[in-house]
């Protein structure tokens, strides 16, 4: 997906709004401690847009488009954030980290953020659309209607791909897991 | 892959996915004709099917945040022998992490110690001495500690992993994030456990010191632990003088009576520094605030915060910061003369509170025990309704001398309805459930140390037994019927006549603890083992003779066994197999199946689940593993075959059903309470699961719904009503059955099952020898109370449905919404010349009438001798949701859809008035039988009593967590009875108090 020029410097003044919105969310739950207070996460990133949307000059030919663009730039950032992060904590040293080893690291982790960048990419090769649906709804933090609206495809579509997205990228994620323990 | 490729998978995907698990196998057959490796891919696709649902369903930002918060320091996968699972939090101890303890196979909660505060070597010792004086505390409330070590100078605690919420988590509302408070009956539980442990460590002369809702966890079952005893010290990071010995017995004054020993001493001698303030400041005692000397009443003070902030939702002390606390706290000095919204808490619990709290501590409990006692004590008495009468006045000014406050007190005297949630069977976990072999019987055990029979048809309760003096783990019946085995906590295992329902032999072999007990295949031997940290056996008894036959050693795993069905080899669940007519190894660790395993009923396959979450599946032949799924997040506690083989069902945070035949994920079977257990019904058409909070649930396999909990009903209660006798109360319910039960003794004498739908109205006949009930399609039931079945069925025609039912004093007519109907036979009866279809609740005056409320806000009146409508009138603009008659027949109450509650009279007919509001739809309204009161509930969550003479709100009742849908007055109007969404039938008994005692 493009962007007009003009629209470029306001989506650049999205990346570091939304790596302060993260560090606030990290610092977060590291007080946690055990107290369980789930995240409001969609409404935060939600009104970190809306602070840009209201903050840029730029006038937004619509809402959507601009959701659209900014889910991509969600993934890259948060993608981005991860592997740093996993670089620090292995003091240094490596300069990309093998998909084996950053599972490895994520140990049990529910989901591998990398894992399922590098999967998503796949995806996107022979299903351009669920690549873009999955980035909306989990990046992106999108509803299905939406994602339904920005795509412009109805609300069956989006939750009947959405579906079969998952699945294949579970099974995508389970069969590295798997390699993995056989490894062992 | 390619485009075209996927589009073609996914067209079959898409519509297999919309097709019942069932049909998906012969449509796949179908479909991908010869094509096998598209079978099989979509086959794999579909498998995720479960996961999926909660798969990247949480915004990513999310995910992220909680990795960038992990510790940047290094934490590898295995530590010595501990593998780490994930990390659970961060607290002032450093990192906690859920991980797995590979020699014992247990799960541990490990505690990283941070680095900064592991380069102070002097604190590091500290540590150590400290924790372990608090892992020598050995007490079910308080956290046990595992092991304390150090791996490459990381510091680390292992404790046990405790499943459960904290009790900060309990008092905050999971919808609305607001704080909430805790049933009253739940508070003084909590406390008292807390109280418990708080005891058994000042014995020790350990003082917790940061008592706070974070450190308190609430297992599912309802068991709390006390974490990080003694452990608040460490977070300061100055270290002072300390204290001169022998001062300890003082400041402690607990009513030990031994000197601690000097090892014990030399830890606790470090305790209590002067001039530190630690803790957590909204929870900590003045003395703690202004960094004094510290003894057991400091935390008997920080459990009152506690205590009060449960019963209230409130903070007492909302200051964040220790000095912001501390000048509250001497600002508002104690909470004698204040109100700080204890209400609506019983006095006597008020007076606890309050003692707990006195500023100076001298006027506290001077110990736990004194607390524990005082506690108990209440709880009795609220519980058992034991009255205190005052005799005079004298006495009573004696009591509270007179004062002006007294005088006061005089003069209002309190209504109070104490509540009761009616329950059957187990009181706490329920650890196994096991059918007798005809079907007839089902046997439960469970935490609550009792072994309850019952009638699984009727889904009644046949006996109770309660000989073993311990958590009883584990029940197996014999394949004769003729006995079955129960094994407990107290190291017995106690056979049972099934016949007689008596206790026929004990047998003590063990020495600890058994956890598991099976009967072989031909029932000539009986196996039980233990599966404890120290002992693991196994013991084979003959069961002719009862004699021990031989001692095995038990594997690795704590877990069970199972026979093979060559009758005469065990397999246990690390894979070692014996043969019990030699006691020698057949093979060793042939396969790993997890810790609790079972066999399928033609033998050829094992299954297992284990510490995990795992389920394995093994080929039996070989033996080798032939599928593996990670399918539960907590540990596996149960897994069971189908008797026809076609089904298994393993156990932990969930249920889940596999179909058997093809090792493939059918459907998760959800319930807010963790799994202990699973057992299918001999004939495969019922799953029986039991669950932390006593509950044992009877599932439908061919439908994968639930059928029925053996405790309480199993869907929202549509209806309550008394005998006229006062001694029944039958609850009418979503889940299809009506429940009859003993008002006094509270427990359930009958579940009536033969309603197709939810159960809307109940209703008694005037003789009490009788009742009927009516349902979302109208069918009449007409229940005989003697024999518990059906007397009578009434079918309306099609399209006919009811909300209320009314009984005529005669006991011959029944009235529904669209119609009354002749009981004898059958016949319908319409309303001549009346809009009766749209009644929703009716009723019958003594003097032959029937009054009807209806949706469009009118009061209709027919006489029953020609069931002609002779009266209509125009009530409130609202639909008439609800509706009472006083015992006099003159006066009516409604409830309605526009909120309010509304009363009139009838004869003569004058225009009703407003009596009060609710806040949403009211449900249910009750006359009082003295016609001076009504209650009124419904959707807003509250009952509300409103006194008709001045038409005042008297007081709320109860505290509801979802919509109230009916109320009923017990005859004497002594008692209330609520049914609800929630699926809780509820009973307040009602008494006057004064100054905290009750007056009658």
């Amino acid at each position: 997906m493009q962007w007009q020029s003009g629209d470029n410097s306001a989506l650049e003044r999205l990346i570091p709004l939304v790596h302060d919105e993260l560090r606030r969310l990290a610092r977060q739950c590291m007080r946690r401690e055990r107290e369980g207070h789930t995240l409001q996460t969609t409404a935060l990133v939600n009104e970190a847009y809306l602070r840009l949307v209201n903050s840029s000059r730029v006038q937004w030919h619509d809402r959507t488009h601009f959701f659209a663009i900014a889910a991509q730039l969600m993934r890259r950032v948060l993608v981005d954030e991860v592997r740093k992060h996993r670089y620090q904590k292995r003091g240094g040293g490596f300069t990309r980290i093998a998909l084996d080893e950053a599972l490895a690291i994520s140990q049990q982790r529910e989901l591998d953020v990398l894992a399922l960048d590098l999967a998503l990419d796949r995806l996107a090769q022979f299903a351009p659309r669920k690549c873009q649906i999955v980035e909306m709804r989990f990046f992106g933090g999108l509803s299905v209607d939406e994602t339904g609206v920005v795509l412009g495809v109805s609300n069956d579509t989006v939750k009947r791909e959405w579906r079969t997205a998952k699945l294949w990228l579970l099974r995508e994620l389970s069969g590295n897991k798997a390699e993995r323990q056989s490894q062992n | 892959m390619n485009q075209q490729r996927w589009e073609r998978i996914e067209s079959i995907l898409q519509r297999a996915l919309d097709l019942d698990p069932d049909q998906r196998s012969e449509f796949l057959d179908e479909t991908c004709g010869s094509d096998q490796a598209l079978r099989s891919e979509i086959q794999e696709l579909l498998g995720n099917e479960v996961e999926a649902e909660v798969f990247l369903e949480s915004p990513a930002v999310a995910l992220v945040a909680e990795e960038l918060a992990e510790p940047s320091y290094n934490l590898p996968e295995e530590v010595t022998h501990y593998h780490i699972e994930s990390r659970i939090g961060s607290g002032g101890m450093g990192e906690v992490y859920k991980a797995r303890d590979e020699t014992l196979q247990r799960m541990v909660a490990l505690k990283v110690l941070p680095a900064e505060f592991t380069s102070n070597r002097e604190r590091v010792q500290r540590f150590e001495q400290e924790a372990l004086a608090a892992s020598r505390l050995n007490h079910p409330n308080i956290i046990t500690i595992f092991e304390i070590t150090s791996v490459n100078g990381s510091h680390l605690i292992a404790e046990e992993f405790v499943e459960g919420q904290t009790l900060r988590q309990m008092l905050i509302d999971p919808a609305t994030k607001k704080p909430q408070k805790l049933p009253i009956e739940r508070a003084i539980e909590i406390t008292t456990q807390i109280a418990a442990a708080i005891k058994a460590a000042h014995t020790a002369w350990i003082i917790h010191r940061d008592i706070k809702p974070e450190n308190i966890m609430i297992r599912d079952d309802g068991l709390v632990k006390v974490l990080d005893f003694g452990i608040a010290k460490l977070n300061h990071a100055e270290d002072g003088e300390p204290e001169k010995s022998g001062t300890r017995k003082d400041q402690l004054n607990n009513t030990s009576p031994s000197l601690p020993s000097s090892s014990s001493q030399t830890s606790v001698n470090q305790l209590t520094t002067p001039g530190m303030i630690m803790g957590t400041a909204s929870y900590m005692s003045p003395e703690q605030a202004r960094g004094e000397h510290l003894d057991g009443r400091s935390d008997i003070f920080s459990l009152g915060i506690l205590f009060h902030e449960m019963v209230t939702g409130q903070r007492l002390f909302a200051g964040t910061t220790g000095v912001a606390a501390l000048q509250a706290a001497e600002r508002t000095q104690e909470l004698g003369s204040r109100d700080a919204g204890l209400g609506h808490v019983p006095v006597e619990l008020q007076r606890i509170i309050r003692k707990m709290l006195r500023w100076n501590r001298d006027e506290r409990y001077a110990s736990a025990n004194e607390l524990l006692d005082d506690l108990q004590r209440v709880k009795q008495r609220l519980e058992t309704r034991t009255t205190r009468r005052i005799v005079g006045l004298s006495g009573l000014v004696a009591v509270v001398g007179i004062t002006l406050t007294a005088i006061a007190a005089l003069l209002s005297v309190n209504e109070v309805w104490e509540e009761k949630i009616l329950s059957d069977g187990h009181t706490a976990a329920v650890r196994r459930a096991v059918f007798s072999p005809d079907g007839r019987l089902l046997i439960s055990c469970g935490e609550d140390h009792q072994v309850i029979v019952w009638d699984f048809a009727r889904r009644e309760r046949i006996k109770t037994l309660t000989d073993h003096t311990g958590v009883v783990n584990a029940v197996s019946f014999s394949p004769d019927g003729k006995w079955f085995a129960t094994a407990g906590e107290d190291q017995s295992v106690i056979i049972w006549d099934a016949l007689r329902l008596e206790r026929a032999h004990v047998l003590r072999e063990h020495g600890a603890p058994v956890r598991t007990i099976t009967f072989s295949p031909y029932g000539h031997m009986l196996a039980a083992s233990s599966s404890t940290d120290a002992i693991r056996l196994t013991v084979i008894w003959d069961t002719d003779t009862w004699r021990k036959i031989r001692t095995l050693p038990f594997g690795q795993f704590y877990g069970n066994h199972a026979f093979l069905k060559n009758n005469r080899w065990l397999v246990e669940n690390a894979g070692t197999i014996w043969d019990l007519n030699t006691g020698d190894i057949i093979a060793e660790r042939v396969v790993p199946l997890g810790n609790w395993i079972a066999i399928s009923p033609d033998g050829r396959r094992w299954a297992g689940v284990h510490s995990n979450g795992r389920v394995n599946f093994v080929d039996a032949a070989q033996p080798e593993m032939v599928a593996s799924h990670k399918v539960h997040h907590d540990h596996g506690r149960s897994v069971e075959f189908s008797q026809d083989g076609r089904w298994l069902a393993s156990a932990a945070e969930r249920v889940i059903l596999w179909d058997a035949t093809n090792l493939t994920k059918v459907v998760p079977l959800e319930y807010d309470s963790i799994v202990w257990s699973v057992t299918f019904s001999p004939d495969s058409r019922w799953l029986v699961s039991t669950h932390g909070d006593g509950s044992i649930l009877i599932w439908n396999v061919a439908q994968r719904e639930l059928a029925a909990n053996l405790k309480q009903h199993s869907g929202g209660i549509r209806a309550v009503a008394f005998s006229p006798d006062g001694k029944r109360l039958a609850s009418a319910s979503d889940d299809h059955n009506v429940m009859v039960w003993n008002v006094v003794g509270g427990y359930k004498e009958a579940v009536l099952a033969g309603h197709q739908t939810r159960v809307t109205a109940v209703a008694f006949s005037p003789d009490g020898r009788w009742l009927a009930s009516t349902d979302q399609d109208g069918v009449i039931i007409q229940w005989d109370l003697m024999t518990r079945s059906p007397q009578r069925m009434i079918t309306p025609p099609e399209g006919a449905y009811s909300y209320c039912l009314a009984i005529s004093p005669t006991g011959k007519h029944i009235a529904l919404t669209n119609a009354v109907y002749e009981i004898e036979t059958g016949r319908q009866i319409i309303i001549a010349g009346s809009p009766w279809s749209h009644v929703y609740s009716a009723v019958f005056t003594n003097d032959g009438k029937l009054i009807g409320a209806t949706d469009y806000g009118e009061i209709l009146v027919a006489d029953a001798a020609n069931w002609r409508m002779i009266e209509q009138h125009k009530w409130s603009d609202s639909a008439l949701v609800s509706l009472s008659l006083s015992s006099d027949g003159e006066h009516l109450v409604t409830g309605e859809d526009a909120k309010t509650v509304r009363f009139g009279s009838l004869q003569p007919f004058r225009q009703p008035a407003v009596i009060g509001q609710h806040e949403a739809r009211v449900k249910a309204v009750a006359f009082s039988p003295d016609g001076q009161r009504v209650a009124s509930a419904g959707d807003d969550k509250l009952i509300k009593l409103w006194d008709l003479g001045n038409r005042k709100l008297i007081t709320t009742i109860g505290t509801h967590s979802s919509p109230v849908y009916s109320i009923a007055f017990s005859p004497d109007g002594q008692r209330l009875a609520s049914g609800e969404h929630d699926r809780s039938l509820r009973i307040y008994s009602r008494y006057r108090q004064l100054w905290g005692f009750r007056l009658d």
